[in-house]
């Protein structure tokens, strides 16, 4: 029975993620309950985006390809893995299987509300891309349709339960009542960050270690902006690869362009999203009669605060530099973007301290560093699956945020175990 | 018709939320029969903002401590559907106003 459902989708695959995502949002879409004109619109929306996303996508790592192998020979580094950043949310909206983890993780949604293992409703359909990401990944990893979708709903129920048990302080913090925020890509840094916090907290002097916003803000002006962070990476690295200053600038801009690109084509999906998105929230309403549910809202609502913002202009270049550490083969660049979803979740429990929230994260990075690494080869392979362009030569590619998560890592590693990585 | 309002939108990352505030305050805008003008900031950069707009309405996406020159509306209640209505009300109070 495996075997008929893998050839149905294997079928699906035929049709180019493009048509497979298009398709897939159109019918959930249809099933949630959106005339045929709003889904179709949706779809198409969305599809552009991810369009969008996999042009950019394709250009960086046409241009960080050589440059790294580049550097890898010159400075004998043994970083040869490309970082793709947020590309894995395109990886993670057009695999083959996307529609039916979608469908599969808001049932299971659904289900654990009223297994009351969770308080948590998700109906933020976009960030579902964590889950999908997860899935991508074991799919990359396994080609099994059934293990992809498992995956997806596994860690969707941890992250639900780790997103219960942090709720309550984020809403008393942030005075936002009634919600909860389950994005996969926050949750897992803050169950691995407040720990170390709270450890923090308790290591005389450094507990007393106070590191003020305003002069933080004030220092790092415009090297805060990712277009400049972009420009002043692309250079760099174009240097250490040994380009000649054509070639260094060229890459600066190239990088650049990454940096303010790639988030705007993934508005533009979200555009297309936010609509299924409103709709999923009807939906699901009707099964929510009479109980105490949380509604699960998007990071971003949490991300005003001055430490967390002090704390992401302090830990961008620090991530950079992290890269070299042993046991991480992958030069973190097109990441960095996301580098505030890893800090988000811990600022409440660190009570603003910004020492404490750095030192937090970057054990954080760390291992998101290591299961990057590792997880690698699945990461490539979903690229290929998905239609990415791969150059010449190009062995690896990979992300932090969601290509290194800890919880996709040890459900890779069981398979691994069990014998169904199939690399 | 009557003279612009100018809005800002103020979000945590700059695409998820801000679509939703954005079309929230355009839908208002069409109920009243209002022009605004919307701009989308990131936090951080209210700063510059402060020194170089003198909106009608901050939209604000995300909590920020950063004191403001113009009304502000938590626009979280978008996002979450919880006190929505209130949030509604409380902008077409400042877009009215004057």
């Amino acid at each position: 029975m495996f075997d008929a459902i893998n050839k149905g989708f294997q079928w699906f695959t035929g049709l180019g993620s493009n048509g497979i995502l298009c398709v897939a949002l159109l019918i959930i879409g249809l099933v949630l309950g959106l005339k045929i004109g709003d889904a179709i619109r949706s779809a198409l929306t969305a599809t552009v985006g991810f369009i969008g996303l996999n042009l950019i996508v394709d250009m960086l790592i046409a241009q960080m390809s050589p440059a790294t192998m580049a550097m890898v020979e010159r400075m004998h580094w043994n970083l040869d893995v490309v970082d793709v950043g947020w590309g894995l949310m395109g990886m993670a909206w057009g695999q083959p299987a996307s529609g039916m983890v979608i469908i599969a993780l808001i049932a299971t949604n659904i289900a654990l509300i009223f297994l009351r293992f969770t308080k948590t409703l998700m109906v933020d359909f976009w960030n579902y891309w964590s889950f999908a990401a997860c899935a991508a990944l074991i799919y990359g990893a396994t080609r099994n349709v059934v293990f992809t979708v498992l995956a997806a709903c596994i860690y969707m129920a941890v992250s639900l339960k780790w997103a219960d048990t942090v709720a309550p302080k984020y809403q008393e913090f942030y005075g936002i009542p009634g919600c909860s925020w389950p994005t996969g890509a926050i949750i897992a840094p803050a169950m691995i960050g407040i720990p170390v916090v709270k450890l923090l907290q308790k290591i005389p002097v450094i507990k007393d270690i106070k590191a003020d916003p305003e002069t933080m803000q004030r220092r790092m002006g415009i090297f805060g902006e990712p277009i400049v962070i972009g420009a002043v990476l692309g250079m760099l690295i174009g240097v250490i690869a040994g380009y000649d200053v054509r070639k260094v600038l060229l890459l600066g801009f190239n990088m650049a362009a990454v940096m303010i690109l790639l988030p705007r084509m993934i508005q533009i999906m979200m555009e297309g999203l936010i609509t299924i998105s409103d709709q999923a929230k009807e939906f699901t309403a009707k099964y929510m009669k009479g109980r105490e549910v949380w509604i699960g809202i998007d990071a971003s609502t949490i991300m005003g605060n001055p430490a967390t913002m002090s704390a992401i202009l302090i830990m961008t270049p620090i991530v950079t530099f992290m890269s070299i550490i042993p046991g991480n083969r992958m030069l973190a660049t097109a990441s960095l973007v996301a580098v505030p979803w890893f800090i988000i979740g811990i600022t409440a429990y660190a009570k603003e301290n910004i020492l404490h929230i750095c030192l937090a994260a970057m054990v954080v990075f760390a291992i998101y560093f290591w299961c990057a690494t590792a997880m690698a080869g699945a990461h490539t392979e979903i690229a290929k699956i998905v239609g990415s362009e791969l150059p010449e030569g190009t062995s690896l590619i990979s992300s932090l945020s969601e290509g290194g998560n800890p919880i996709t890592f040890i459900l890779y590693k069981i398979l691994d175990l069990l014998g169904f990585v199939k690399l | 018709m009557a003279d612009e309002k100018i809005v800002v939108v103020v979000c945590g990352a700059g695409f998820a939320t801000s679509t939703a505030g954005e079309n929230e305050v355009k839908k208002l805008a069409r109920e009243l029969g209002i022009n605004v003008k919307l701009n989308k900031r990131r936090a951080t950069e209210l700063k510059t903002v402060l020194s170089t707009m003198k909106p009608d309405m901050y939209l604000l996406m995300t909590p920020v401590t950063v004191e403001l020159n113009a009304p502000k509306v938590n626009g979280v209640p978008f996002i979450s559907g919880i006190g929505k209505d209130e949030a509604l009300e409380e902008m077409r109070q400042i877009l009215t106003a004057e």
